[in-house]
């Protein structure tokens, strides 16, 4: 891929995730696949640093047998995607001015 | 590779980090696997990349973490914390001068810290022993002068407090050093990884 992401992309890329549904890790890493080619390894540290931060909880759920551990966005973790959200919507709007062009002031 | 060969390469890596830390990781792996399947046990090991790439991310990550961390930690998890420091500033893609620098003096202060530490010890021992000696004669002193007993007595008792006091500033600089150099790792990786 051309576009690469950093460390503060990956933790709104998870929010974003997890603000829609709780998921688990490897159904996280498999929507995260479709925008950057970061190996699936690289998405356990982004979990673990927002569980340290408490933007995400995590729970137990048993299935077919064995354990899943889904995440879930908490209040904080809310608060922070807004932040992200609007940083977001600044950065796009100004990157498509530069690429669509020029007859801005 | 197989998962077994995977998860073994991994724990091999991930074994000198605290086991709370050590537990959460491996079972975040065993979980992948087990969502992938044991048919697509080869697709999954290419998707995640290899161990040792996502045991240098692992360490990396708790190592920046432990450099912003405030408050007391017990020696144990202090000594623990530096370590994993050392770890990273390896794994992490940092300039090796850098590195070697950092770890160099790392090892110095250690060394250093070991030898007031040993030092430390021996002393308090001796005073220790000085003053249960001391109690022990001051006690009977008493019977024969008692002013002198007691003198003894005191001046003993004095010495189990500042042995006492000694053992604690100790631990208390010991605590320090540490945290000074866990905060060091943190910061360097920070920045390399930041880039």
């Amino acid at each position: 891929m051309v576009f690469t992401l950093n460390a503060g992309m990956y933790d709104f890329l998870v929010l974003s995730i997890l603000r829609q549904q709780e998921a688990y890790g490897y159904q996280i890493s498999q929507t995260i696949k479709k925008v950057s080619n970061m190996k699936d390894s690289a998405l356990y540290p982004v979990l673990h640093r927002l569980l340290e931060k408490e933007l995400v909880t995590a729970y137990d759920q048993q299935f077919q047998g064995r354990n899943r551990k889904y995440y879930k966005i908490t209040a904080k973790g809310l608060a922070q995607w807004e932040l992200l959200k609007e940083e977001w919507e600044l950065y796009t709007e100004e990157i498509e001015k530069i690429v669509n062009g020029g007859n801005e002031s | 590779m197989r998962k077994e060969e995977y998860m073994k390469c991994l724990a091999k890596r991930l074994k000198k980090l605290p086991k709370r830390d050590f537990d959460m990781a491996m079972e975040y792996f065993e979980e992948y696997f087990q969502e992938a399947g044991p048919d697509r046990e080869e697709q999954a090991i290419l998707d995640l990349g290899t161990p040792e790439e996502a045991a240098s991310q692992i360490i990396v990550d708790i190592a920046a973490r432990n450099g912003q961390e405030k408050g007391q930690k017990s020696l144990q998890r202090g000594f623990s914390a530096v370590w994993v420091g050392i770890l990273a500033v390896l794994a992490a893609p940092v300039g090796i001068p850098l590195a070697a620098s950092s770890i160099v003096l790392a090892v110095c202060l250690g060394a250093s810290a070991l030898l007031i530490l040993i030092s430390v010890i021996l002393s308090v021992i001796c005073v220790t022993a000085a003053s249960i000696i001391g109690v022990g004669v001051g006690i009977y002193g008493m019977f024969l002068s008692p002013a002198d007993g007691i003198t003894i007595l005191g001046l003993s008792l004095m010495l189990a407090g500042i042995s006492a006091f000694a053992v604690w500033l100790i631990v208390k600089l010991i605590n320090l050093v540490l945290r000074g150099l866990t905060r060091m790792f943190g910061k360097i990786i920070k920045k390399e990884a930041g880039k």
